[in-house]
C-alpha cells in the first residue's frame, strides 16, 4: 500500500534517500574517526611502553657485543646501533616483552678507549652510555 | 527545549557531533593518561629498587648430610643414645658395643687391597719395577704392576701379618702373567726367618688373562707374628718373545682363630638434597666420622653400598687401609674419588657401613659423636641484599672476566630489607679478577668485583 503511494508520489522518495545517504556518511565518518583514534593512541601507547637496558657490553676482536633486555611493556626492534655517533652494522634483534639476547655490532675498537654506544629502536627509543674497552 | 530541538533537527545533529567528538577525545586522552600513569608506575618502582651483592664466594663442599633414621646394627648392639646424637660434633654421642662370643671366626688381615690409593699401600713395601698402574686391572682402576725387562727384579711385600694365633691363613688374590716364564714370578711366604717359595706363578699357562689364586695355609711354621707374603720377580725379557709384565690385584688375607671373638657392623642411610646439589655437579663424596673406640689394636673401616653390584664395598675409595683408633676422640674420613656414582643412587641416597677389622678377642665399645657425608663441588654462593622498599626479582646473572662474559638466567626473589644467599653448584668462579652482575626484572643492576 505504502509502496503504491510512494510510486504515485515521486516527491516522497527524496527525503528517504537523503536520510539514508546521510546515515552512510555519518557511519563512515565515525569509522574513520575511531580508526584514526585507535592508530594514534596505539602508537603513543607503544612508544610510551618501550623500556630496554644494556645488561652487558663485551668487546671481542672486531666486534662489540651488547646484551639487551626488554624490560618494557611492548616488544622492541633494534634498528640502529651507533658507536661514537657512527652507525654500525649489526645482527638484527627483536625482543618480545621480558626477553633478552645478544646483539653483535661489527666494530674495530682500540684498547683502553672510551666509546659512546647508542641503541635505537624502531619507535625511536634510545639507550646510550659510555663504555671503556679492555686494555 | 526538547520541543525546540524537535522543531530544529539541525540542532540535534550538532549536539550528536559534539558529543561524539568529546567521546573520541576523551577516549584518546584517557588511554594516553592511563598508560602514561602505568609506565610512570613502572619507572617509579624501578627507582625504588636498591639491591646489592654483598658477597661472592667459592663453595667447595656441600653441607653435611647426616642420618635421618636410626642406624641398623647387624652385628653388635646399641647401648646408649640415638642417631640424633651423631648429627653434629658436640658432647652427645651414640654408643655401640661389639657382639661378643667364644666361637671361631675369621679375622681379615688384608681387606681386598686393589691398589687404588697411595703407592705402596700403607705398610706394604716394594723394590725394583713394582708400581701401581692402570694399564691392567682386575678390580677398580689400578693393579700392582711389575714392568719386566732384561735382568729386572723386585719384590712386592705385604705388611707383617700377626698370625701367631692362627689356625689357618687364607690367601686370595688375582694375578696376570703377560710373558714371564718359570721362576720369573713366584709367590713366597716368610716363616719368621727366611722366605720360602710356595708357588711359581710365572710357570702357569693361559697367559695374558687374570688368574685367581686361593690357598688355605695350614703349615704351622707360618703362624708367626711377623708372617708376610711377597711376590718376587726376576725377569729376562731378551730371551722371551714378549715383555715380562706381571700384575697382582685384589689381595685379601684372613686368618681363622678360635679365641673369643667380637665384632661390630652398623649401617646408616644418608640422603643428599639434590634440589640444592644436583648430581651432575658433584665431583666426589666424602664420609667423615668422629668416634671413640676403647681398643687401639683393631682397625675400623668404611664401606658403601654399591648400587650396581648390590654389595657393600670400599673399591675406589681414596683409602682402604682403615683407621686405627687412639682410644680418644678420633676423626676418620674417606673420599669416594671418581667412583662415587657407584655408591649414590639417582635419588641421592648413599648407604654407609662402619665395620671393624674382624672378629677379635676384645669386645670393643664405640662412641659415635658425628657421622656424615658431604659432596665435593665447585660452585659459587652469592649473597644479595635488598635495601629497597620493594621485593626484587633477579632474572640475570653475569660472571665476567678478561676473557669471558658468561650469562646465566636466574629466578631469585629477595624481599624488602632481606639478605638472601643463592647457591649455584654449576657456576665455578674464574681465577683472577672477575666481576659479578645481577639484573632485576625492572632493569636495575648490582655489581660485585672480586678476585
Amino acid at each position: 500500500m505504502k509502496v503504491r503511494k510512494l510510486s504515485r508520489n515521486r516527491r516522497g522518495v527524496t527525503p528517504v534517500l537523503s536520510s539514508l545517504l546521510l546515515t552512510v556518511i555519518a557511519v563512515a565518518g565515525m569509522s574513520i574517526a575511531i580508526t584514526a583514534t585507535y592508530v594514534i593512541t596505539d602508537q603513543l601507547h607503544d612508544s610510551m611502553g618501550e623500556r630496554l637496558i644494556i645488561e652487558d657490553v663485551w668487546f671481542t676482536p672486531d666486534q662489540v657485543s651488547l646484551y639487551i633486555r626488554n624490560v618494557g611493556k611492548v616488544s622492541v626492534e633494534v634498528v640502529s646501533v651507533y658507536v661514537n655517533r657512527t652507525d654500525q652494522s649489526f645482527t638484527a634483534l627483536e625482543l618480545e616483552e621480558g626477553s633478552h639476547g645478544w646483539l653483535h655490532a661489527s666494530y674495530s675498537w682500540s684498547a683502553d678507549s672510551v666509546y659512546e654506544i647508542k641503541v635505537v629502536t624502531m619507535r625511536g627509543t634510545n639507550v646510550a652510555d659510555y663504555y671503556v674497552s679492555p686494555s | 527545549m526538547f520541543r525546540r530541538l524537535r522543531r530544529d533537527r539541525r540542532g540535534i545533529s550538532n549536539v550528536i557531533v559534539v558529543v561524539l567528538s568529546l567521546v573520541i577525545i576523551l577516549a584518546i586522552v584517557s588511554n594516553v593518561v592511563l598508560w602514561n600513569y602505568d609506565m610512570n608506575q613502572v619507572d617509579w618502582e624501578k627507582m625504588k629498587e636498591n639491591v646489592t651483592i654483598t658477597n661472592v664466594e667459592s663453595v667447595t663442599h656441600s653441607s653435611w648430610f647426616t642420618a635421618q633414621s636410626e642406624y641398623t646394627v647387624s652385628t653388635g648392639s646399641k647401648t646408649d643414645g640415638t642417631y640424633m646424637d651423631t648429627k653434629v660434633v658436640d658432647g652427645s654421642f651414640e654408643s655401640f658395643i661389639e657382639a661378643g662370643g667364644g666361637v671361631s671366626g675369621n679375622i681379615t688381615l688384608i681387606n681386598a687391597e686393589s691398589f687404588e690409593g697411595s703407592w705402596p699401600p700403607f705398610g706394604w713395601s716394594e723394590t725394583g719395577e713394582w708400581n701401581k698402574e692402570s694399564d691392567q686391572e682386575y678390580d677398580g682402576s689400578y693393579s700392582a704392576d711389575f714392568d719386566g725387562g732384561s735382568g729386572s727384579s723386585g719384590y712386592l711385600t705385604t705388611p707383617d701379618l700377626d698370625c701367631s694365633d692362627a689356625e689357618a691363613i687364607y690367601l686370595d688374590f688375582w694375578y696376570r702373567d703377560d710373558g714371564s716364564e718359570a721362576n720369573e714370578f713366584v709367590l713366597q711366604y716368610y716363616d719368621g726367618n727366611s722366605w720360602d717359595t710356595v708357588y711359581d706363578l710365572g710357570a702357569t699357562w693361559s697367559e695374558h688373562v687374570w688368574r685367581h689364586y686361593q690357598e688355605e695355609v695350614t703349615d704351622s711354621q707360618y703362624f708367626k707374628s711377623n708372617f708376610k707374603i711377597r711376590w718376587a720377580t726376576n725377569t729376562n725379557y731378551y730371551y722371551d718373545f714378549s715383555y715380562d709384565n706381571v700384575y697382582v690385584d685384589l689381595v685379601t688375607t684372613k686368618k681363622s682363630t678360635t679365641v673369643s671373638s667380637s665384632s661390630l657392623e652398623l649401617n646408616g642411610a644418608f640422603t643428599f638434597d639434590l634440589s640444592t646439589y644436583p648430581l651432575e655437579y658433584i665431583q666426589t663424596v666424602e664420609v667423615q666420622l668422629r668416634y671413640r673406640a676403647d681398643d687401639s689394636a683393631e682397625k675400623w673401616y668404611f664401606q658403601a653400598y654399591n648400587w650396581a653390584t648390590s654389595t657393600y664395598s670400599d673399591i675406589g675409595f681414596n683409602s682402604t687401609a682403615g683407621h686405627t683408633p687412639t682410644t680418644g676422640w678420633d676423626y676418620y674420613a674417606v673420599n669416594l674419588t671418581n667412583v662415587w656414582q657407584s655408591y649414590v643412587n639417582d635419588n641421592g641416597i648413599i648407604n654407609v657401613k662402619f665395620v671393624d677389622q674382624g672378629v677379635d678377642s676384645k669386645q670393643t665399645s664405640v662412641d659415635i659423636d658425628f657421622l656424615g657425608v658431604r659432596m665435593k663441588t665447585d660452585g659459587t654462593q652469592f649473597t644479595f641484599e635488598n635495601d629497597g622498599g620493594l621485593t626484587v626479582h633477579l632474572v640475570s646473572l653475569w660472571i665476567n672476566n678478561a676473557t669471558l662474559h658468561q650469562h646465566y638466567n636466574i629466578n631469585v626473589f629477595v624481599n624488602s630489607a632481606e639478605t638472601k644467599t643463592y647457591l649455584r653448584e654449576d657456576i665455578p668462579l674464574p681465577t683472577g679478577s672477575y666481576t659479578v652482575k645481577v639484573v632485576t626484572e625492572r632493569g636495575n643492576m648490582a655489581v660485585y668485583s672480586g678476585s
